[in-house]
């Protein structure tokens, strides 16, 4: 049973230990990749350590669904060459808990008076404290301190990361068996990376190293993505986003310049460097996806007023029919983001048409804007975009009725503004761990006296 | 449908267990000799049989008939269409700027004299209040016709009143030169101020001064322009205790001829709060904890009752919002702009918020609200979202009669630009056609207003920026924690963009980078055109002489209410120019407002901007629309002056 569970979870996710900053901080200088070159760590020295975890197989968000009480976690373990371990994040503790201080991949969800949803209790889910699920093909960077000790004494220190799951918490199981249950569910290994660095001069006796799946320009892009998406749009590691896309460009690879301008596109800078970046994109050999470039060109022009260049890109993507897209599958008239963007276009252009002598053209494009956000709502009819925007063309149209009805719409699924105003704090201050953890950009430390350094034993291993 | 057996309804049950007997046909001798009950189900079945083969022929014919339709759809299938590839289009280079007019904007702050530091308490706690910042304000106390300059300071956090750093009241020489005369006014007393509103309360023909802050606020009574005297207690207007007020605003809400009040609160904040969230930004230290995780607040709104004193009435007045879900209030409000938006004659108040939705409060006429932000469109962003609202201001900036708000916003939000659309109940924003959008994602504004710094007749467009976390380079590149203003030109209405991105020259006091936070404008040298004032949060303000030189001609208008049906200071009072140009006929309304941009007041005085006019003739009408309802002509026989107009009751 649990040989099928790990079968059917292989290839999904990949661990990879990517590169080290010596100084510890995240403005500081990057090694990277680790392998085939690993750089010698200085003893004494601390280093930002830089893991890369990225969904290979799945077709939603790491974990979905019961997401509250999926427990996923990173478990970092540095030993020297004699075995002895020196740091550790995501080891078991007593009644084999996790260590609280360790990097989990779930939703740490509240309720409204700010406890968090431990017990499957989803009726009382309100708003989360994080969401640390990683997107499809998507990957996410977590950072660890290492400190390598000064007299360490050995030649080699190793490095493994592997990423942990088990079906249910402790606290969960408790709650059902009694406190004194320990947590005997299996816990399977998705994924495990492995780096053994050299300390000092010497040459490391004993290394084990693992060999990177995926090829240099990926490992460089998995981890742009997953600076990028720090902390959510528009904040994020941008400064060391770009300069990893830099690299992917470099390697002459069209996601390269793709993903700079996802990035100038994050940080507001659409009047030049995103320009020059979509250029670059669609004029690389071999070309960046037809349908993405124009996409970005589309938010692009948007944002700088081009919109009847804005409303061409979407509407290309919208009318095209290619052949790499039959081939794939693809029909982009069902993604609701495309149709709303391309309704917004409308209605900026609408905008335009100012006055009484411009009234009948002004209708037009509010029709046709309408017409693009209805689209939108046949795919997502909960979408709060297309509600605001229809309550306010209907406003503009003159049909009260129906501009009040979406208006009611948009207030009903519009997220809470005032949600975490009481939940956050209070959640904050009860839990020091999660309240680490919920900042944007986050230091595990490998070194924290308290750390658990339990392992499970016959953990049912395979990945990587 | 088997049909009833004779003899009665329902057919006779079958003993259980029982397997029906078929009827078959086939069936020779040496079957069971059947009963006439054994016949009765038998001809059942025959019945069934029969239809069920019926039934099978009906199906068999219907499947054929579906195969052949089929088949033939596949035989006569179109072709496939023509594959459909998606044009490869980088976007469209951004267009280059039409001729702006050069501007100069001089750095006189030293010259002038002023030496005041905004003094905000960080010392490494990172506590909200330090990096929001403080408010001033330029208004005539002594009544010499020239502006002086009132700075809000905050302090440090364990300051005494009598012995930390003060709020700076600067007289103006008329000449633009300033002396600080705080200790001499009775200004001298430290606490943590934010914003600032100016108004004559008791309409004695002094204005006087009202500050927020965090804690109790103060009003504080100019007496004859010889010394300010602290009325709080009397007045009671000093709010809640532990309350974090921002900015306010002096007006007429129920059009009786004095002013109220409308005080905006931030969040509900304490330091023990705040420290006890572990708030970074790289991971390590301490940082700026957002608005997102404070409990919102309510705004509080004070009746004058003619002679200073003050009455609370905010349930009242609508101030109380609460969210529906929580029963929790919802304002978290940082900028006010007080305007007529029905053009009904009194004045209603657009409530920036950060973070939560935008407020409109619609007046009835007597001083009672009711919030129409969100089904007039001005409560959210073009996405449905709230947004990170500061400053704000509001003006009729193409000269149409279509009102528009500015609202500035969180780093990597556009500026909102609210425009109305014909109909007072129905907004847009239209940002991104303005032309305001892209330039302004790339900072963090705080102050802003509209003004007509080249006299051209159309209102330019200045903000305030400056990030909250001095370190924010290090994980955005596009973000610095100090920051340039940003300056936009009116290209007016034939241009494809109202704002066009104004570059200053080098070494420019525009250029200056900033942890800009409150703003302000006045003539301080009384030549016409307007200088700026530019506030930082922990350091010393920016005063910037306007040095155009662009010879367009002006006229500066100075109201003056009886303090019976208008207040004394003409607050809600327009000014309107009609001006025949070549282009046809051009109407400027303008309206006495000091309170703008963020925690700030500018002066009281309606700068309109000529061009260049052959002469007064093309002037066709000069009115002054007043608060209550009379509109009063105004004789103009020459240029470049300031015109004094007093209220004169309707005959």
């Amino acid at each position: 049973m649990i040989e099928a569970h790990r079968e059917f979870n292989e290839g999904v996710v990949d661990v990879d230990i990517f590169g080290v900053k010596p100084g510890g901080g995240i403005e500081d200088e990057l090694i990277a990749p680790i392998r085939p070159e690993i750089p010698e760590l200085e003893p004494g020295e601390d280093y930002l350590l830089e893991v890369v975890v990225r969904t290979l197989a799945l077709g939603h968000h790491l974990t979905q669904g019961t997401a509250d009480s999926n427990q996923l976690w990173l478990d970092v373990a540095v030993r020297d060459d004699t075995g002895r371990l020196l740091g550790r994040s995501g080891g078991l503790g007593e009644g084999n808990r996790v260590d609280p201080w360790s990097h989990f991949i779930n939703v740490y969800m509240l309720d409204r008076e700010g406890a968090r949803i431990d017990r499957r209790n989803a009726e009382d889910i309100f708003v989360p404290l994080y969401d640390h699920q990683i997107p499809p093909g998507a990957g996410d960077v977590v950072h660890y301190r290492l400190a390598v000790p000064r007299a360490i004494g050995t030649t080699g220190l190793t490095v493994e990361a592997s990423l942990h799951y088990r079906k249910f918490d402790t606290k969960y199981l408790r709650h059902i068996y009694g406190e004194e249950t320990a947590n005997e569910l299996p816990i399977l290994d998705l994924a495990r990376d492995t780096v053994t660095f050299p300390v000092g001069p010497a040459e490391a006796s004993g290394a084990r190293v693992r060999q990177p799946v995926k090829p240099e320009w990926q490992r460089w892009n998995d981890y742009g993505i997953g600076l990028l998406r720090k902390g959510g749009t528009g904040r994020g590691e941008l400064r060391q986003a770009i300069e990893a896309f830099t690299h992917v460009e470099e390697l002459g690879r069209p996601d390269g310049p793709l993903n700079l301008a996802r990035v100038y596109l994050a940080q507001g800078t659409v009047t030049d460097d995103a320009i020059a970046a979509l250029e670059r994109a669609a004029t690389f050999e071999p070309p960046a996806p037809a349908w993405s470039v124009a996409w970005f060109s589309g938010l692009v022009n948007f944002q700088n007023g081009a919109v009847d260049e804005a409303i061409a890109n979407f509407r290309s993507i919208l009318e095209a029919d290619s052949e790499e897209m039959r081939r794939r599958g693809f029909d982009f008239s069902r993604d609701v983001r495309l149709q709303n963007q391309l309704g917004l276009a409308l209605f900026e252009r609408a905008k335009r048409e100012r006055g009484p002598a411009r009234a009948d053209a002004r209708a037009e494009r509010l029709h046709e804007a309408r017409e693009s956000f209805e689209r939108g709502l046949a795919i997502d009819p909960e979408n709060v975009t297309a509600h605001y925007n229809l309550g306010l063309i209907y406003s503009q149209l003159g049909d009260r009725e129906a501009s009040d009805r979406h208006q009611a719409l948009h207030a009903k699924y519009k997220p809470d503004d005032n949600a975490r105003d009481r939940a956050i704090a209070i959640a904050r201050r009860a839990d020091p761990a999660a309240d680490h953890a919920a900042e944007a950009i986050v230091i595990y430390d490998l070194h924290r006296p308290e750390r658990f350094e339990g392992d499970r034993a016959g953990v049912a291993g395979g990945g990587g | 449908m088997k049909p009833d057996p004779p003899g009665g309804e329902g057919s006779e049950p079958q003993n259980p267990g029982e397997e029906p007997r078929a009827t078959d046909p086939e069936a020779g001798p040496g079957a069971e000799e059947a009963t006439p009950e054994d016949e009765l189900v038998a001809e059942d079945d025959a019945v069934i049989g029969r239809a069920f083969a019926r039934s099978l022929k009906v199906l068999a014919a219907l499947a054929a008939a579906a195969l052949i339709v089929v088949a033939l759809r596949y035989v006569f299938r179109a072709a496939p269409e023509e594959a459909r590839e998606i044009p490869v289009a980088a976007p469209r280079a951004v267009a280059a700027t039409p001729d702006v007019p050069a501007i100069a904007f001089t750095d006189i702050t030293a010259e002038a004299g002023i030496d005041f530091v905004h003094v905000n308490g960080a010392e490494g706690e990172a506590l909200l209040p330090e990096t929001m910042g403080a408010g001033a304000a330029f208004f005539d106390f002594d009544r010499d016709g020239d502006q002086d300059l009132l700075l809000v300071n905050s302090t440090t956090w364990n300051a005494r009143a009598d012995a930390g750093p003060t709020m700076a009241l600067y007289e103006n020489d008329g000449a633009g030169r300033f002396a600080d005369r705080t200790a001499s006014l009775g200004l001298a007393t430290s606490f943590y101020g934010t914003g600032v509103a100016v108004g004559d309360v008791d309409n004695d023909g002094w204005v006087d001064l009202f500050v927020s802050a965090v804690g109790p606020n103060r009003l504080f009574r100019n007496v004859e322009g010889g010394r300010f005297e602290d009325v709080t207690a009397s007045a009671g207007v000093a709010g809640a205790d532990t309350e974090w007020s921002s900015s306010s605003a002096f007006f007429d809400a129920d059009g009786d001829g004095d002013l109220d009040l409308l005080v905006g609160n931030y969040v509900r904040w304490s330091r023990e709060i705040d420290i006890e969230v572990g708030y970074q930004l790289t991971g390590v230290g301490r940082a700026y904890g957002p608005p997102l995780n404070y409990g919102g607040t309510t705004m509080d709104f004070y009746r004058n009752d003619g002679s200073g004193s003050f009455t609370d009435v905010s349930e009242e007045a609508g101030m109380h919002i609460l969210n529906p879900a929580t029963d929790t209030p919802v304002a978290k409000t940082l900028g006010l702009a007080p305007v007529d938006v029905e053009g009904d004659g009194d004045i209603d108040v657009l409530i920036a918020n950060d973070t939560v939705r935008n407020f409109l409060l619609v007046n009835d006429g007597s001083g009672v609200f009711t919030e129409e932000g969100g089904s007039y469109g001005l409560a959210y962003s073009r996405e449905g979202a709230a947004t990170g609202a500061m400053g704000a201001d509001a003006a009729d900036f193409r000269n149409d009669g279509e009102l528009g708000f500015a609202i500035a916003n969180f780093a990597n939000e556009m500026t909102s630009l609210y425009v109305s659309q014909g109909d007072p109940t129905l907004w847009s924003d239209e940002a991104i056609t303005a032309g305001i959008g892209a330039p302004s994602r790339r900072v963090l504004s705080f102050g802003l207003f509209f003004f007509d710094y080249d006299l051209d007749g159309r209102l330019d467009l200045l903000q305030v920026n400056g990030h909250l976390e001095d370190d924010i380079e290090v994980v955005e590149p596009s973000q610095q924690y100090r920051q340039a203003p940003q300056l936009f030109w009116n290209a007016g209405p034939d241009a494809p963009a109202t704002f066009v991105p104004v570059e200053p020259a080098p070494g420019d006091g525009l250029t200056r980078e900033l942890v800009g936070r409150g703003s302000s404008y006045a003539d301080i040298d009384g030549d016409g055109d307007l200088d700026v004032l530019l506030l930082q949060t922990g350091d010393r303000p920016l005063l910037l002489r306007n040095d155009q030189e662009t010879g367009h001609h002006w006229l500066r208008f100075l109201l003056r209410g009886d303090g019976e049906r208008v207040n004394r200071d003409g607050i809600g009072a327009w000014v309107e120019v009609e001006q025949r140009t070549a282009a046809g006929p051009v109407v400027q309304r303008r309206r006495v407002m000091p309170t703008r941009s963020y925690q700030s007041q500018v002066e009281p005085l309606v700068t309109i901007g000529l061009g260049a006019p052959a002469s007064v003739d093309e002037l066709e009408r000069v009115e002054v629309l007043w608060p209550d309802g009379a509109r009063q002509a105004v004789e103009v026989d020459s240029f470049n002056r300031v015109i004094e107009v007093d209220y004169e009751p309707p005959n």
